[in-house]
Protein backbone atom coordinates (compact mmCIF):
# COMPACT_ATOMS: atom_id res chain seq x y z
CA UNK A 1 0.00 0.00 0.00
CA UNK A 2 1.39 3.23 -0.87
CA UNK A 3 1.35 5.69 2.05
CA UNK A 4 3.06 8.86 2.97
CA UNK A 5 5.92 7.21 4.53
CA UNK A 6 9.29 8.68 4.59
CA UNK A 7 12.16 6.56 2.65
CA UNK A 8 14.83 5.77 5.34
CA UNK A 9 17.44 8.31 3.15
CA UNK A 10 14.79 10.97 3.01
CA UNK A 11 14.39 10.63 6.94
CA UNK A 12 18.13 10.83 7.47
CA UNK A 13 18.58 14.00 5.10
CA UNK A 14 15.65 15.74 7.04
CA UNK A 15 17.18 15.04 10.08
CA UNK A 16 20.79 16.17 8.82
CA UNK A 17 19.11 19.53 8.27
CA UNK A 18 17.72 19.29 11.41
CA UNK A 19 21.06 18.71 13.35
CA UNK A 20 22.37 21.52 10.96
CA UNK A 21 19.27 24.25 11.23
CA UNK A 22 17.04 23.05 14.52
CA UNK A 23 18.93 24.96 16.89
CA UNK A 24 19.09 28.34 14.77
CA UNK A 25 15.69 27.99 13.46
CA UNK A 26 14.36 27.82 17.04
CA UNK A 27 16.24 30.49 18.34
CA UNK A 28 15.07 32.79 15.38
CA UNK A 29 10.93 31.30 16.52
CA UNK A 30 12.11 32.18 19.85
CA UNK A 31 12.82 36.07 18.92
CA UNK A 32 10.21 36.09 16.05
CA UNK A 33 6.86 34.63 18.74
CA UNK A 34 8.61 35.50 22.11
CA UNK A 35 7.88 32.47 23.20
CA UNK A 36 9.69 29.21 24.15
CA UNK A 37 7.22 27.02 23.59
CA UNK A 38 5.56 27.92 20.28
CA UNK A 39 9.23 27.92 18.57
CA UNK A 40 9.00 24.71 19.73
CA UNK A 41 5.79 23.84 18.53
CA UNK A 42 6.75 25.35 15.21
CA UNK A 43 10.28 23.62 14.65
CA UNK A 44 8.35 20.43 15.39
CA UNK A 45 5.71 20.73 13.31
CA UNK A 46 7.36 22.31 10.30
CA UNK A 47 10.11 19.32 10.01
CA UNK A 48 7.07 16.58 10.92
CA UNK A 49 5.07 18.02 8.02
CA UNK A 50 8.70 17.85 5.58
CA UNK A 51 9.02 14.11 6.97
CA UNK A 52 5.45 12.79 5.93
CA UNK A 53 5.70 14.68 2.60
CA UNK A 54 8.94 12.59 1.75
CA UNK A 55 10.63 13.28 -1.01
CA UNK A 56 9.31 15.75 -2.83
CA UNK A 57 10.56 18.85 -1.41
CA UNK A 58 13.76 20.84 -3.55
CA UNK A 59 15.28 23.01 -1.20
CA UNK A 60 14.70 21.22 2.46
CA UNK A 61 16.55 23.97 4.56
CA UNK A 62 14.23 26.72 2.87
CA UNK A 63 11.05 25.23 2.78
CA UNK A 64 11.20 23.74 6.93
CA UNK A 65 12.06 27.39 7.65
CA UNK A 66 8.90 28.70 5.64
CA UNK A 67 6.92 26.31 7.17
CA UNK A 68 7.99 27.13 10.55
CA UNK A 69 7.68 30.64 10.34
CA UNK A 70 4.04 30.24 8.67
CA UNK A 71 3.18 27.64 11.47
CA UNK A 72 4.32 30.31 14.45
CA UNK A 73 2.60 33.38 12.65
CA UNK A 74 -0.40 31.31 12.03
CA UNK A 75 -0.53 30.54 15.79
CA UNK A 76 0.43 34.33 17.01
CA UNK A 77 -2.62 35.16 14.81
CA UNK A 78 -4.73 32.84 17.39
CA UNK A 79 -4.13 34.66 19.99
CA UNK A 80 -6.30 37.61 21.30
CA UNK A 81 -5.04 40.63 20.37
CA UNK A 82 -5.49 42.63 23.38
CA UNK A 83 -3.05 40.45 24.96
CA UNK A 84 0.76 41.25 25.05
CA UNK A 85 2.24 38.93 21.82
CA UNK A 86 5.63 38.82 23.73
CA UNK A 87 4.89 37.37 27.37
CA UNK A 88 6.18 38.06 30.68
CA UNK A 89 9.80 38.64 31.13
CA UNK A 90 9.73 35.90 33.54
CA UNK A 91 8.51 33.70 30.89
CA UNK A 92 11.82 33.65 29.00
CA UNK A 93 15.46 32.89 30.48
CA UNK A 94 17.06 35.81 31.89
CA UNK A 95 19.91 34.98 29.47
CA UNK A 96 18.83 36.40 27.07
CA UNK A 97 18.14 39.62 25.66
CA UNK A 98 14.98 40.45 26.80
CA UNK A 99 14.85 44.14 25.82
CA UNK A 100 15.55 43.15 22.05
CA UNK A 101 13.14 40.81 22.35
CA UNK A 102 10.50 43.17 23.38
CA UNK A 103 11.27 45.48 20.31
CA UNK A 104 11.27 42.54 18.19
CA UNK A 105 7.72 41.93 19.42
CA UNK A 106 6.39 45.86 18.40
CA UNK A 107 7.14 45.44 14.84
CA UNK A 108 4.71 43.81 12.49
CA UNK A 109 4.93 40.16 11.48
CA UNK A 110 6.87 40.38 7.90
CA UNK A 111 9.35 43.51 9.72
CA UNK A 112 10.35 40.70 12.51
CA UNK A 113 10.61 38.05 10.62
CA UNK A 114 12.99 39.87 7.99
CA UNK A 115 15.26 41.71 10.82
CA UNK A 116 15.38 38.37 12.34
CA UNK A 117 16.53 36.31 9.21
CA UNK A 118 19.32 39.33 8.27
CA UNK A 119 20.58 39.63 11.49
CA UNK A 120 20.21 36.76 13.07
CA UNK A 121 20.13 33.88 10.19
CA UNK A 122 22.22 36.12 8.22
CA UNK A 123 20.64 35.00 5.28
CA UNK A 124 20.47 37.59 2.15
CA UNK A 125 17.33 39.46 0.74
CA UNK A 126 17.25 36.89 -1.98
CA UNK A 127 17.30 33.90 0.96
CA UNK A 128 14.56 36.00 3.28
CA UNK A 129 12.27 36.04 0.23
CA UNK A 130 12.95 32.15 -0.32
CA UNK A 131 12.50 31.22 3.20
CA UNK A 132 9.03 33.96 3.96
CA UNK A 133 7.90 33.67 0.62
CA UNK A 134 7.70 37.62 0.48
CA UNK A 135 9.23 39.40 -2.61
CA UNK A 136 12.57 40.64 -2.72
CA UNK A 137 11.48 44.01 -2.83
CA UNK A 138 8.63 43.48 -0.08
CA UNK A 139 11.79 41.86 1.81
CA UNK A 140 13.87 44.89 1.33
CA UNK A 141 11.12 47.48 2.57
CA UNK A 142 10.18 44.97 5.76
CA UNK A 143 14.04 45.48 6.44
CA UNK A 144 14.56 48.97 5.83
CA UNK A 145 11.49 49.90 8.36
CA UNK A 146 11.86 46.90 10.53
CA UNK A 147 15.42 48.27 11.25
CA UNK A 148 14.64 51.60 11.34
CA UNK A 149 11.69 50.94 13.97
CA UNK A 150 14.06 48.14 15.99
CA UNK A 151 16.50 50.83 16.48
CA UNK A 152 14.21 53.60 17.41
CA UNK A 153 12.57 50.95 20.16
CA UNK A 154 16.60 50.34 21.41
CA UNK A 155 18.32 53.81 20.75
CA UNK A 156 20.52 51.88 19.12
CA UNK A 157 23.00 54.89 17.04
CA UNK A 158 23.64 53.63 13.69
CA UNK A 159 27.39 52.69 13.50
CA UNK B 1 23.35 48.20 3.17
CA UNK B 2 25.50 48.94 5.68
CA UNK B 3 24.39 46.30 8.86
CA UNK B 4 24.63 47.76 11.84
CA UNK B 5 27.12 45.83 13.81
CA UNK B 6 25.53 46.38 17.43
CA UNK B 7 22.08 45.24 16.54
CA UNK B 8 23.71 42.07 15.22
CA UNK B 9 25.80 41.88 18.08
CA UNK B 10 22.36 41.66 19.98
CA UNK B 11 21.20 38.86 17.60
CA UNK B 12 23.67 36.88 18.47
CA UNK B 13 22.46 37.28 22.29
CA UNK B 14 19.95 34.15 21.25
CA UNK B 15 22.80 31.99 20.89
CA UNK B 16 22.85 31.63 24.31
CA UNK B 17 19.26 29.97 24.60
CA UNK B 18 19.25 26.82 25.01
CA UNK B 19 17.21 25.06 22.27
CA UNK B 20 16.00 21.66 23.13
CA UNK B 21 16.07 18.54 20.63
CA UNK B 22 12.93 18.37 19.07
CA UNK B 23 14.01 15.55 16.81
CA UNK B 24 12.49 12.87 18.45
CA UNK B 25 9.10 14.89 18.68
CA UNK B 26 9.16 15.06 15.09
CA UNK B 27 9.39 11.92 14.33
CA UNK B 28 6.12 11.18 16.84
CA UNK B 29 4.21 13.82 15.15
CA UNK B 30 5.16 12.47 11.76
CA UNK B 31 3.29 9.03 12.60
CA UNK B 32 0.36 10.44 14.58
CA UNK B 33 -2.39 11.68 13.22
CA UNK B 34 -2.42 15.10 12.23
CA UNK B 35 -3.83 17.91 13.62
CA UNK B 36 -6.46 20.08 11.63
CA UNK B 37 -4.84 22.90 13.07
CA UNK B 38 -2.12 22.75 11.63
CA UNK B 39 -3.07 20.81 8.03
CA UNK B 40 -3.51 22.28 5.16
CA UNK B 41 0.17 22.04 4.10
CA UNK B 42 0.82 18.40 4.63
CA UNK B 43 -3.07 18.13 4.07
CA UNK B 44 -2.54 18.88 0.85
CA UNK B 45 -0.32 16.37 0.12
CA UNK B 46 -2.36 13.96 2.07
CA UNK B 47 -5.19 13.67 0.08
CA UNK B 48 -3.51 14.27 -3.12
CA UNK B 49 -1.63 10.46 -2.35
CA UNK B 50 -5.06 9.32 -0.85
CA UNK B 51 -6.75 10.48 -4.48
CA UNK B 52 -3.97 8.27 -6.10
CA UNK B 53 -4.86 5.46 -4.30
CA UNK B 54 -8.52 5.84 -4.76
CA UNK B 55 -8.08 6.47 -7.98
CA UNK B 56 -5.71 3.06 -8.36
CA UNK B 57 -7.99 1.09 -6.40
CA UNK B 58 -10.81 2.11 -8.98
CA UNK B 59 -9.00 1.56 -12.00
CA UNK B 60 -8.02 -2.15 -11.09
CA UNK B 61 -11.64 -2.76 -10.12
CA UNK B 62 -12.35 -1.69 -13.21
CA UNK B 63 -15.21 0.23 -11.60
CA UNK B 64 -13.80 3.84 -13.58
CA UNK B 65 -17.13 3.94 -15.74
CA UNK B 66 -15.85 4.91 -19.78
CA UNK B 67 -12.55 6.47 -19.91
CA UNK B 68 -11.31 10.46 -19.04
CA UNK B 69 -14.45 12.71 -18.61
CA UNK B 70 -14.64 16.00 -19.89
CA UNK B 71 -13.08 18.61 -17.72
CA UNK B 72 -16.98 19.58 -17.25
CA UNK B 73 -17.58 16.15 -15.46
CA UNK B 74 -17.62 16.48 -12.09
CA UNK B 75 -15.49 13.73 -10.27
CA UNK B 76 -17.46 11.43 -7.28
CA UNK B 77 -17.99 13.10 -4.39
CA UNK B 78 -16.48 10.87 -1.43
CA UNK B 79 -18.51 10.14 2.16
CA UNK B 80 -17.72 8.47 4.86
CA UNK B 81 -16.91 4.71 2.90
CA UNK B 82 -14.98 6.58 0.39
CA UNK B 83 -14.20 3.68 -1.91
CA UNK B 84 -17.87 2.04 -2.54
CA UNK B 85 -19.37 5.50 -2.77
CA UNK B 86 -17.11 6.47 -5.06
CA UNK B 87 -17.40 4.06 -7.60
CA UNK B 88 -20.90 5.56 -10.07
CA UNK B 89 -22.65 2.49 -9.93
CA UNK B 90 -26.54 3.61 -10.56
CA UNK B 91 -27.90 0.30 -10.10
CA UNK B 92 -27.00 0.29 -5.96
CA UNK B 93 -27.35 3.79 -5.05
CA UNK B 94 -30.86 4.68 -4.80
CA UNK B 95 -32.18 7.19 -8.14
CA UNK B 96 -32.40 10.32 -6.71
CA UNK B 97 -30.33 12.28 -9.17
CA UNK B 98 -31.86 15.28 -10.59
CA UNK B 99 -32.36 15.29 -14.39
CA UNK B 100 -30.00 17.69 -15.47
CA UNK B 101 -26.86 15.79 -16.36
CA UNK B 102 -25.84 12.07 -15.23
CA UNK B 103 -22.29 13.05 -14.55
CA UNK B 104 -23.00 14.19 -11.27
CA UNK B 105 -22.24 12.21 -8.10
CA UNK B 106 -25.84 11.13 -6.44
CA UNK B 107 -27.61 13.16 -3.11
CA UNK B 108 -26.60 11.59 -0.08
CA UNK B 109 -28.11 11.63 3.29
CA UNK B 110 -24.75 10.33 4.84
CA UNK B 111 -22.70 12.40 6.72
CA UNK B 112 -19.95 13.69 7.08
CA UNK B 113 -19.52 14.15 3.29
CA UNK B 114 -15.75 14.77 2.63
CA UNK B 115 -13.90 16.12 -0.55
CA UNK B 116 -10.42 15.67 -1.10
CA UNK B 117 -8.17 18.62 -2.00
CA UNK B 118 -7.11 18.91 -5.56
CA UNK B 119 -4.29 20.56 -7.06
CA UNK B 120 -3.30 22.55 -4.11
CA UNK B 121 0.18 23.47 -2.88
CA UNK B 122 1.63 24.52 0.39
CA UNK B 123 0.11 28.09 -0.28
CA UNK B 124 -3.70 28.52 0.38
CA UNK B 125 -6.15 28.66 -2.19
CA UNK B 126 -7.27 31.94 -2.33
CA UNK B 127 -11.25 32.60 -3.21
CA UNK B 128 -12.32 34.29 -6.19
CA UNK B 129 -16.16 34.25 -5.95
CA UNK B 130 -18.53 32.48 -3.66
CA UNK B 131 -22.30 32.48 -5.12
CA UNK B 132 -25.73 30.91 -3.91
CA UNK B 133 -28.80 30.36 -6.67
CA UNK B 134 -31.52 28.11 -7.09
CA UNK B 135 -32.43 25.39 -9.51
CA UNK B 136 -35.14 22.76 -10.39
CA UNK B 137 -34.81 20.80 -7.60
CA UNK B 138 -32.21 22.20 -5.26
CA UNK B 139 -30.30 25.12 -4.07
CA UNK B 140 -26.80 25.62 -5.01
CA UNK B 141 -23.31 27.19 -3.43
CA UNK B 142 -20.48 27.29 -5.53
CA UNK B 143 -17.00 28.28 -4.23
CA UNK B 144 -14.21 29.27 -6.96
CA UNK B 145 -10.61 29.38 -6.44
CA UNK B 146 -7.68 30.52 -8.53
CA UNK B 147 -5.97 27.18 -8.92
CA UNK B 148 -7.08 23.66 -7.78
CA UNK B 149 -9.80 23.24 -4.87
CA UNK B 150 -9.49 22.97 -1.28
CA UNK B 151 -10.12 20.00 1.33
CA UNK B 152 -13.89 20.14 2.18
CA UNK B 153 -15.69 18.58 5.70
CA UNK B 154 -19.49 18.71 5.60
CA UNK B 155 -20.90 17.84 8.81
CA UNK B 156 -24.19 18.46 11.22
CA UNK B 157 -23.30 21.52 13.67
CA UNK B 158 -24.71 21.88 17.16
CA UNK B 159 -25.36 25.14 18.71
CA UNK B 160 -24.08 26.84 20.45
CA UNK B 161 -23.19 29.11 17.02
CA UNK B 162 -20.13 30.84 17.08
CA UNK B 163 -17.70 32.91 15.24
CA UNK B 164 -13.97 31.32 14.96
CA UNK B 165 -11.63 32.43 16.32
CA UNK B 166 -13.15 34.95 18.72
CA UNK B 167 -15.81 32.48 20.11
CA UNK B 168 -17.90 35.13 20.07
CA UNK B 169 -21.88 33.19 19.31
CA UNK B 170 -23.42 33.93 16.19
CA UNK B 171 -26.89 33.12 15.30
CA UNK B 172 -27.84 30.88 12.16
CA UNK B 173 -31.68 30.54 10.84
CA UNK B 174 -32.77 27.29 9.80
CA UNK B 175 -32.78 23.72 10.73
CA UNK B 176 -30.93 21.59 10.67
CA UNK B 177 -27.66 23.56 10.16
CA UNK B 178 -24.32 22.21 8.51
CA UNK B 179 -20.59 23.21 9.22
CA UNK B 180 -18.28 23.74 6.12
CA UNK B 181 -14.84 23.42 6.57
CA UNK B 182 -12.45 24.13 3.46
CA UNK B 183 -9.37 23.36 4.66
CA UNK B 184 -6.48 25.04 2.46
CA UNK B 185 -8.55 28.23 1.45
CA UNK B 186 -8.68 31.67 2.57
CA UNK B 187 -10.03 34.88 1.21
CA UNK B 188 -6.80 37.43 1.52
CA UNK B 189 -4.21 36.79 -0.63
CA UNK B 190 -1.58 37.46 1.84
CA UNK B 191 1.49 37.97 -0.22
CA UNK B 192 -0.44 40.27 -2.71
CA UNK B 193 -2.16 41.55 0.30
CA UNK B 194 -5.39 41.41 -2.16
CA UNK B 195 -8.84 40.40 -1.41
CA UNK B 196 -10.50 39.21 -4.74
CA UNK B 197 -13.98 38.35 -3.35
CA UNK B 198 -15.12 41.17 -1.27
CA UNK B 199 -19.15 39.78 -1.87
CA UNK B 200 -21.23 38.98 0.87
CA UNK B 201 -20.54 36.22 3.86
CA UNK B 202 -23.54 36.19 4.77
CA UNK B 203 -26.52 34.92 2.42
CA UNK B 204 -30.54 35.07 3.23
CA UNK B 205 -31.87 34.10 -0.13
CA UNK B 206 -34.89 32.69 1.17
CA UNK B 207 -34.95 29.79 -0.73
CA UNK B 208 -36.56 26.65 -0.89
CA UNK B 209 -34.08 24.88 1.10
CA UNK B 210 -31.44 26.97 1.85
CA UNK B 211 -32.41 29.73 4.74
CA UNK B 212 -29.12 30.99 5.87
CA UNK B 213 -25.29 30.74 4.68
CA UNK B 214 -23.28 32.50 6.78
CA UNK B 215 -19.17 32.79 7.03
CA UNK B 216 -18.14 31.75 10.85
CA UNK B 217 -14.16 31.46 9.98
CA UNK B 218 -11.36 32.71 7.69
CA UNK B 219 -7.82 32.04 9.32
CA UNK B 220 -4.97 30.14 9.09
CA UNK B 221 -5.94 28.80 5.77
CA UNK B 222 -9.08 27.30 7.29
CA UNK B 223 -12.70 28.78 5.61
CA UNK B 224 -15.34 27.63 8.00
CA UNK B 225 -19.28 28.33 7.25
CA UNK B 226 -22.23 26.92 8.46
CA UNK B 227 -25.60 26.50 6.52
CA UNK B 228 -29.43 26.52 7.78
CA UNK B 229 -31.17 24.44 5.24
CA UNK B 230 -35.35 24.21 5.50
CA UNK B 231 -35.64 20.53 6.89
CA UNK B 232 -33.42 19.07 4.05
CA UNK B 233 -30.87 16.73 4.70
CA UNK B 234 -29.52 15.06 1.67
CA UNK B 235 -26.49 16.83 -0.38
CA UNK B 236 -24.09 16.19 -2.97
CA UNK B 237 -20.53 18.30 -3.14
CA UNK B 238 -18.35 17.87 -5.95
CA UNK B 239 -15.34 19.38 -7.88
CA UNK B 240 -15.82 21.35 -11.21
CA UNK B 241 -12.88 22.53 -13.13
CA UNK B 242 -12.28 25.81 -15.31
CA UNK B 243 -12.42 27.63 -13.40
CA UNK B 244 -11.39 25.45 -10.55
CA UNK B 245 -15.07 24.83 -8.17
CA UNK B 246 -16.66 23.32 -5.42
CA UNK B 247 -20.36 22.63 -5.41
CA UNK B 248 -22.96 22.23 -2.56
CA UNK B 249 -26.20 21.03 -3.76
CA UNK B 250 -29.06 21.10 -1.15
CA UNK B 251 -31.92 19.05 -2.42
CA UNK B 252 -35.60 20.26 -2.30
Amino acid sequence: MVIVAATASATQELEAVYRQEGDRLWRALVAFAGDPELASEAVAEAFAQALRRGTGINDLPAWVWRAAFRIAAGELKRRPLTVDRIPDRGYLPAIADLDLLHALGKLPDKQRAAVILFYYADAPVREIARRTGMSQISVRANLSRGRKRLKDLLGDTDA
Amino acid sequence: MIPMPDLRDRFRSLDRLPAPDLWAEVADRAQAPQKTNWSFALGAAAVVVLLAVLVGLQLRSGALVGGPGPSETAPPATSAEPIPSAQPSPSVQPSVEPSPSSDLPPFTCDLPITLVAVGSDFRPLITQDIRVGTHDGYDRIVFEYDSGTPALELDVAEPPYVRDPSGLPLTVAGSPVYRITLTGATKYDTETGEQPYQGPTNFEPGFAQIVQFVEFGDFEATHNWYLGVNGGDCLRVFHLTDPSRIVIDVQH
